[in-house]
């Protein structure tokens, strides 16, 4: 009987693959391209209104940029995100990445994001290229439902007075600026369940003292590169780090932010990468010392050979 | 005294409970251990209601795409492989051609395996990201049933979808 159904049965298979199943397929491709589908037949023109991952790119607008036709295009990639928002339907939403690299509207920017948390979104991917004052709503740091938050934009980043996080465990900052200590202290202090932090080539200029207390924290990732070399820098923000469970920790910079270790028990391998200076050799070798002291129960370290020779100026 | 050697069997070889699953398609049987077979949420469901017997029938789903189910399931069911190993081996799963990808797509869906569900969705989207239309259509056995008016009015309908598609 089985036998009967075998080889025959392929085809019609396949074009009866359940809804579910195509939905799920769909998920997984650039939002454009899950819309796209809507052209193969009848049967497709609304199966991408139910996917549960949404990702909004305008790269293609960098071409049109280049040949004029940029307004025209910019237009019609805004109505599509519009357009998306409002057509989709079916459950909850799990992700929404949304990168505006060269389509900056603020007000719109916000509404979409806005939406997004509104279908309670569990993992928020922005890229912005920022061209104007711009603040995130309010409901992107007071979500129950986000489990990741990955923020990269080139301007200060404004805080509400109300933050919180219950289910956060990814936060990555990106090329952001922190207003002041208070605030970049309550959002590191409202996510009780934060498990990985990335702060990446972020300006740390206004703070003056931060301490990241996080005991459910396993990686933390601090790349601290950009450097202008405007002199008298070194009285950057202190950073005490108290994180008994952290496992993974990286750091890669040039000390400018003086780090200080603490709890590091559970560390299983660490990374430290820090470039030479010409300036302030002393005591930036004295904060290397102090960095690596903070390691030595860690199980495996890399280290770059910078921040061995940088020690060796702190004798 | 007597039960030393007997406790000393049990802590070196606890006894594992092993399962039958058989492929209704060609008849080819395979011997999996208990909590292998149980990240399958529908062979969970009938081994907790007692549903299930000595051998347990997979309808649907051929040999060769239950070797590689099980292949996921042991690989996601042993405690010490890393993250990084399960990525890869997860990679190694679904290097497929489309149409394996597509009858294991129908087999993590009816054996309820999220994981297996989501990085074989993932995959077969790869590999039609960036296929012409017509190619989809013959993938997954679609006839294009629109008048040409109403295949205009659909793409008119969500212009910015189409922009640098051949």
């Amino acid at each position: 009987m089985y036998e009967l159904q075998d080889v025959s049965v392929d085809e019609d298979k396949i074009s009866n693959l359940p809804d579910c199943i195509l939905q799920h397929v769909l998920s997984f491709l650039p939002t454009k391209d899950a819309v796209a589908t809507c052209i193969l037949s009848t049967r497709w023109k609304d199966l991408w209104t139910f996917v549960r991952y949404i990702d909004f790119d305008d790269a293609l607008l960098y071409y049109s940029e280049e040949n004029g036709w940029y307004p025209l295009k910019m237009t019609c990639f805004m109505n599509f995100v519009e357009r998306v928002l409002l057509l989709r339907h079916g459950s909850n939403m799990e992700k929404f990445r949304l990168s505006c690299r060269v389509c900056f509207n603020a007000s719109r920017i916000h509404a979409w994001v806005s939406a997004a948390i509104k279908h309670k979104v569990e993992e928020l991917d922005l890229c912005l290229f920022v061209e104007t004052p711009f603040t995130l709503p309010r409901c992107v740091f007071d979500s129950e439902s986000l489990t990741v938050v990955k923020i990269e934009m080139n301007c200060v980043l404004e805080l509400p007075t109300c933050i919180s996080f219950p289910q956060l465990k990814t936060l990555h900052l990106a090329l952001v600026t922190f207003t002041d200590d208070d605030s970049t202290q309550k959002l590191l202090s409202s996510c009780p369940v934060l498990q990985d932090l990335a702060i990446l080539d972020c300006e740390w200029m206004n703070l003056k003292r931060i301490m990241v207390s996080i005991p459910t924290l396993k990686s933390l990732t601090i790349d601290d590169l950009p450097y202008f070399g405007s002199g008298d820098e070194l009285n950057g923000c202190e950073i005490k780090i108290d994180a008994a469970n952290l496992i993974f920790l990286k750091y890669s910079g040039y000390l400018l932010n003086e780090i200080f270790l603490c709890n590091m028990s559970s560390l299983n391998s660490a990374s430290i990468y820090v470039p030479i200076l010409c300036e302030r050799r002393k005591e930036i070798g004295y904060r290397a010392v102090k960095l690596l002291r903070g390691l030595h129960s860690v199980k495996s370290m890399r280290i770059s050979n910078g921040a061995i020779e940088v020690s060796t100026f702190a004798v | 005294m007597a039960s030393a050697p007997e406790n000393e069997k049990n802590a070196s070889a606890p006894e594992k409970k092993t399962l039958t699953l058989k492929s209704m398609i060609n008849n080819e049987e395979f011997v999996v251990d208990e909590h292998v077979a149980l990240q399958s949420v529908t062979i969970k469901n009938m081994v907790d209601s007692d549903c299930a017997g000595d051998v347990i029938p997979v309808p649907t789903i051929s040999g060769e795409i239950l070797a590689l189910v099980i292949e996921y399931c042991k690989n996601h069911a042993n405690p010490s492989a890393s993250e990084d190993d399960l990525k890869k081996a997860d990679a190694g799963i679904v290097a497929k051609d489309i149409y394996t990808l597509i009858d294991l797509v129908l087999a993590a869906n009816f054996l309820d395996i999220k994981g297996l569900l989501e990085v074989t969705s993932q995959k077969i989207a790869d590999s039609i990201k960036d296929l012409p239309h017509q190619d989809v259509r013959e993938i997954f056995g679609v006839e294009n049933d629109y008048t040409p008016e109403e295949e205009a009015a659909v793409r008119a309908e969500h212009d910015w979808a189409f922009e640098g598609f051949p």
